[in-house]
């Protein structure tokens, strides 16, 4: 009885860390942000976009652990 | 060039005396049996979230930081300074993965080190020595990175570098704090950084926020920094760069790739892994230690606003004192002081845990393995605290005796080296599969070749191979070596398993790398003190 909850926790858990590719996808493809506009406050969009990112990811990571991945 | 300032001097000293206290008073924190390598090397594992994050982001956020990517930033531009953001972006997917793994095997079977792991999943001493050495070895330049970030501090205080002592240029001061060093973690163990690095990362946050406040306003904005950044790269269009040139975008992804693979798989992150008390604690901060990476990304921008300041290093001293030049530019003197203790504290605590992590090493992997197999726990203790005094004292002599320009390119080459322990360290968290020889050779070729390259290169870590003709992009050699070392492994594995070349005893078992565990729920208070 109490193992049937628990394989159930498993198997969404590793489901859910597939969301971790995202920011690999995202930043290791450089040609998608190396470029200055869009700026923001001044700076050139391949110099925020990532300080953006590490907000981002760190949500991310976040959301993984209190879902229980 | 830099001038000697009292007040700057004395705020310095008064910090550095704070800390040095709490050094050997830290022998006394949660207190226990510092005869016991677990004790001294690992701090008991008895860390919570708070502790952890404070040990690891002082621990991982080094001199590298704060002087080598704010250098990189002024001198080269984007491709050798701005990696470094996707790089400790990337780094904490990987560690939610992979970490909670490493932590749960290591704690049911009592490992210290990740050689322990390797020569229990393997069956292979040979192995695990090949990774004890690689960590040590790859470790040294890091430690002298650490030395060389005092040393610009020490040098932007104005306070002379070596004293004549009888004729011979002694370096004096470095070696002073050195000493000190090397003292509080013989006596505290890991217990001593862990309870610094509270207050460096404090003395940082604080240096980085006057920062982000005073120089953006003084220097006209981010639109100001950025338009002088353009301008130097019209001045210097093959030699600094604000945006990524298309033959750059391989070197830039291999960078924070490659590096982002590598952080875990050194001794000193290893080591504040594990001296956690839960899986949680660790996942847990792969959500919180983005903190600090925001720092890096902040603390690399101000590269780009000495460049907006004016700040020209002479030639003599190069690119890394372009952040000091600046602060002593821009601030007062009782700031510039705290600023300078900030980076020297900042560069303490990396140096004492990579010590520490290297002398577990050293003494778990070599010393028990292949010396003194019957030592006792005492015995283990007492070698692991004089190794991590002659470890120190090996990257002071490195950086007295290699030139400062070339300690960075060193760590960078120990960024290559420590890489090649993937297989055996992360991949063995998942499969036994591979071959311990195959492992073995993949690891050695890859070593060696990844070394002949940086050197074929200059000292770079960067380099256009081309086999047979064809020519692949530049990128970082720790990068093309990690897949050549990948591919003998699996190509090797099948062929000596065919003809009989002995498969190692795996002797951990499945439920090893997925402990459940009930702890109970972390109060602030218990996961401070």
């Amino acid at each position: 009885m109490s193992v049937q909850p628990q394989t159930q926790a498993r198997t969404r858990r590793t489901w859910l860390r597939v969301f971790l590719i995202i920011p690999f996808i995202v930043l290791l493809y450089p040609p998608f942000y190396n470029s200055n506009d869009p700026t923001f406050i001044g700076m050139p969009f391949l110099y925020w976009f990532p300080l953006l990112w590490i907000l981002l990811t760190a949500i991310l990571t976040g959301a993984l652990y209190f879902l229980g991945a | 060039m830099f001038t000697f300032n009292p007040v700057a001097f004395t705020v310095f000293i008064i910090f550095f005396l704070i800390v040095t206290g709490m050094g050997f008073i830290a022998a006394r924190w949660r207190r226990g049996d510092l005869d016991q390598i677990n004790e001294w090397g690992l701090a008991g594992r008895r860390f919570g979230t708070t502790v952890t994050w404070f040990l690891l982001g002082g621990d991982l956020y080094t001199a590298y930081t704060f002087i080598a990517v704010p250098a990189a930033m002024f001198g080269l531009g984007v491709l050798n300074g701005w990696f470094a953001v996707p790089y400790t972006i990337l780094v904490y997917p990987i560690i939610f993965i992979l970490m909670p793994k490493f932590w749960s095997v290591c704690k049911q079977r009592g490992y210290v080190t990740a050689a322990d792991f390797v020569k229990d999943r393997f069956g292979s001493r040979t192995l695990a020595f090949a990774i004890a050495l690689t960590g040590i070895i790859a470790t040294l330049p890091y430690i002298a990175l650490q030395m060389f970030g005092i040393q610009v501090s020490l040098a932007a205080l104005g306070i002379p570098l070596s004293v004549s002592i009888g004729g011979l240029q002694i370096e004096l001061p470095l070696l002073i704090a050195f000493l000190i060093l090397a003292a509080y973690t013989y006596t505290s163990g890991l217990r001593a950084p862990a309870m610094i690095a509270m207050v460096k990362d404090i003395m940082i946050f604080i240096v980085l926020i006057a920062l982000l406040i005073v120089l953006p306003a003084k220097l006209g904005g981010f639109g100001a920094i950025f338009a002088a950044v353009a301008k130097k790269h019209a001045a210097s269009p093959t030699t600094f760069f604000e945006f990524l040139s298309p033959k750059q975008n391989w070197a830039f992804v291999s960078l924070a790739l490659g590096s982002a693979l590598a952080l875990f798989l050194y001794p000193h992150s290893l080591t504040g892994v594990l001296s956690s008390n839960s899986k949680n604690v660790v996942k847990r901060n792969t959500a919180l230690l983005p903190i600090y990476s925001l720092m890096l990304g902040l603390l690399a921008l101000t590269g780009y606003m000495a460049i907006a300041a004016g700040i020209k290093p002479p030639k003599s001293l190069g690119a890394n004192y372009a952040m000091p030049l600046l602060i002593n530019a821009q601030f007062p003197p009782w700031f510039a002081g705290f600023a300078f203790a900030a980076i020297s504290i900042g560069a303490l605590v990396p140096a004492a845990v990579m010590s520490i992590a290297a002398a577990n090493l050293f003494t778990r992997n070599i010393y028990k393995e292949y010396i003194s197999p019957n030592a006792s726990e005492r015995a283990e203790s007492t070698v692991a605290k004089w190794a991590s005094f002659v470890l120190k004292f090996g990257a002071v002599l490195f950086i007295i005796y290699i030139p400062t320009a070339q300690v960075i390119n060193f760590q960078l080459l120990g960024g290559i080296w420590i890489l090649q322990t993937l297989p055996a360290v992360f991949l063995g968290l998942y499969t036994n599969w591979f071959n311990r020889w195959a492992l073995l050779i993949g690891w050695f070729v890859a070593e060696v070749l990844g070394t002949i390259l940086f050197s074929a290169a200059g000292l770079k870590s960067v380099y256009a191979i081309s086999i047979f003709g064809v020519s692949f992009p530049a990128m970082y050699t720790a990068f093309s070596m990690i897949i050549l070392n990948l591919i003998l492994a699996i190509v090797l594995t099948p062929i000596f398993n065919v003809i009989g070349l002995g498969r190692g005893r795996d002797i951990t078992v499945a439920t090893d790398y997925d402990a459940e565990e009930v702890l109970p729920v972390e109060a602030g208070r218990e996961a401070l003190g």
